[in-house]
């Protein structure tokens, strides 16, 4: 898909192609509302909303920056703002337990460890500051650099490094006391 | 160009990368729908739009600004700086309050 071409067609008013868009970021979306809010959160409400919201910016978009790094930004600022908006900046443990999916491992012994340490995650996860857990969750995307973080977050690629070393620090020093 | 490094043998950031939401998710129906209704604004009605807003912002400032002066002039500085003139006119033709006690009671009626 040629984002650009997709994108210049739907501000000449072909708005059908938009569903192109949502198609292709829905699922990333959708994670990473997951990663930073956890499942309280009404993940598919949320996916809809960061859509509508890059709907009505579209034709902010400058073409200068990925389409990604723009949708990812919106991502963060309505998973952001839903959370000031529920008062709930750490996310409490629960929240971000999914229910349990069929092992993929043949071994069941491992099959339950894995769900363990994954809960462990989630529940360390969510005790990290906003901005630091923000940073950490789009610094696991391997093809974001820390410019790419940096733009996102609309702050400096020092500050960026710093978020995501302390964050690690503090997730280390969380799951293993 | 600041690259991370990305370490995958750390095993922290293996977890956090296999991290996701798992239930199978589509909605693009659903955002098709509410988006049909909105109209698209184009970059020159988005200019419009926010000059409009900034507009309205420095017209509020404006008349904010207009009603702390306003406000500061008849409660604090003006009455005190007239209060002091008018009595110490009084003074002046030495109609002090103790012959003329109901001029300066009106006086002050009249300013505070």
């Amino acid at each position: 898909m040629d984002e650009e071409e997709v994108i210049r067609d739907i501000l000449s008013g072909n708005v059908n192609r938009y569903a192109e868009i949502v198609k292709a970021y829905q699922t990333i979306v959708a994670n990473l509302c997951f990663k930073m809010g956890g499942l309280k959160l009404d993940i598919p409400e949320m996916t809809q909303q960061v859509f509508v919201e890059l709907y009505q910016a579209l034709p902010r978009f400058q073409f200068k920056s990925k389409l990604s790094t723009f949708i990812y930004r919106i991502t963060v600022n309505v998973v952001c703002k839903e959370l000031k908006h529920l008062k709930r900046h750490i996310v409490p443990t629960d929240e971000y337990t999914m229910p349990d999916r069929p092992a993929d491992e043949p071994n069941v012994e491992q099959s339950i460890i894995r769900n363990e340490q994954m809960q462990q995650l989630r529940k360390a996860l969510g005790t990290l500051n906003p901005e630091q857990r923000t940073a950490l969750v789009l610094y696991t995307y391997s093809n974001f650099s820390y410019n790419d973080i940096a733009e996102v977050m609309q702050c400096s690629t020092a500050k960026v490094e710093s978020l995501i070393f302390r964050a690690r620090k503090n997730l280390k020093k969380k799951l293993n006391p | 160009m600041n690259q991370p490094t990305h370490n995958t043998d750390d095993p922290l950031m293996q977890q956090l990368r296999n991290l996701s939401y798992t239930e199978p998710i589509d909605v693009t129906d659903a955002v098709m729908a509410r988006i049909s209704s909105m109209p698209l604004l184009s970059p020159h009605a988005l200019r419009r739009q926010r000059l409009q807003r900034w507009s309205t912002a420095v017209a509020a400032c404006a008349i904010i600004a207009v009603a702390i002066n306003i406000t500061l002039l008849f409660t604090h500085n003006y009455n005190e700086a007239q209060i002091s003139n008018v009595i110490a006119s009084v003074y002046d033709y030495n109609l002090d309050y103790e012959t003329y006690p109901n001029l300066h009671q009106s006086v002050a009626l009249e300013y505070l």
